[in-house]
């Protein structure tokens, strides 16, 4: 069994306003796979993991890790002390 | 081997998990219970009980082979159907899958109507059933290519998440539309075999 996919797609998709049938159409995919990604439902191939990163123009692991990411409550409450 | 419909406006028809749970459901086992009703009707002898059972079983072949058609302008028949270029990364990923478990359960089920067609020929003091006809044989390879349309789309049924209703109407409506072309080689190919078939007869006889 392989281990679950983290990602931050919904947010990255909210700061950016965009609809997931636009991102869906800039790295090329159904609007639906990109529902099943958010979810963790579905691991992308490496090569959509590239495409997402480039398309937020971010490093991979920004957007996708094998451990969960901090919220962002945590990290502002770090920033603050 | 599998089966997708276009539909004619292009637009895939929004289908529940459930009624595609349902629908495959139906398709598996109502064919081969509706085959073996129409099939084995004459046991219950000449009368109207014979009749009726027969006429069941054809109406559920007819409910099953309707159950097909609902299914096949659907997304999860098109991850199974459509052509490979005309899919992403996870429908790719998924019809892997479905094609792996398709191809399990149809390899189990062909070597056990094998074995089970070697006992029923071998030995006669089982009197076991076998198929001796036309009817049988033709009813048969209607079930198989049914199954082999339908198993990978079953398995997607029962494995594939449900995430519709996080849509919002407007994001479903403006899914690329693909209307069906009209494809005049292959047109030319049936018209052109039809043609061959008739030459061909005409000569022979």
């Amino acid at each position: 069994m392989s281990s679950p996919i983290y990602n931050r797609l919904p947010v990255l998709r909210a700061e950016r306003s965009l609809s997931r049938k636009a991102l869906a159409d800039a790295v090329g995919v159904n609007f639906q796979t990109i529902g099943y990604l958010e979810r963790g439902d579905y691991s992308p191939s490496l090569e959509l993991a590239l495409k997402l990163a480039d398309y937020f123009n971010l490093p991979v692991e920004m957007i996708f890790s094998l451990k969960p990411f901090e919220p962002l409550s945590q990290i502002a409450n770090k920033g603050g002390q | 081997m599998s089966f997708y419909m276009r539909t004619a406006n292009g637009r895939t028809p929004r289908r529940s998990r459930t009624s595609m749970r349902l629908a495959t459901g139906l398709i598996l086992a109502g064919y081969p219970l509706g085959a073996l009703l129409a099939l084995n009707s004459g046991l219950a002898g000449e009368g109207s009980v014979s009749f009726a059972l027969s006429l069941a079983g054809l109406a559920i072949i007819a409910v099953s082979v309707f159950a097909f058609f609902y299914i096949a302008p659907s997304y999860m028949q098109r991850i199974i159907g459509e052509q490979l270029c005309e899919l992403d990364d996870l429908e790719r990923d998924l019809r892997q899958k479905a094609y792996a478990f398709a191809y399990h359960v149809l390899t189990g089920l062909v070597a056990a109507a094998i074995f089970y067609l070697a006992v029923a020929n071998d030995d006669t003091r089982l009197t076991l059933w076998a198929p001796d006809s036309y009817t049988h044989w033709n009813t048969i390879f209607w079930g198989v290519l049914l199954y082999c349309f339908t198993l990978p789309t079953a398995y997607l049924a029962w494995t594939m998440p449900d995430i519709s209703d996080e849509f919002a109407e407007e994001e479903l409506e403006a899914e690329p539309v693909r209307k069906p072309g009209v494809r005049w080689w292959l047109w030319g190919l049936i018209v052109a075999g039809g043609l061959a078939g008739f030459i061909l007869a005409r000569m022979i006889t």
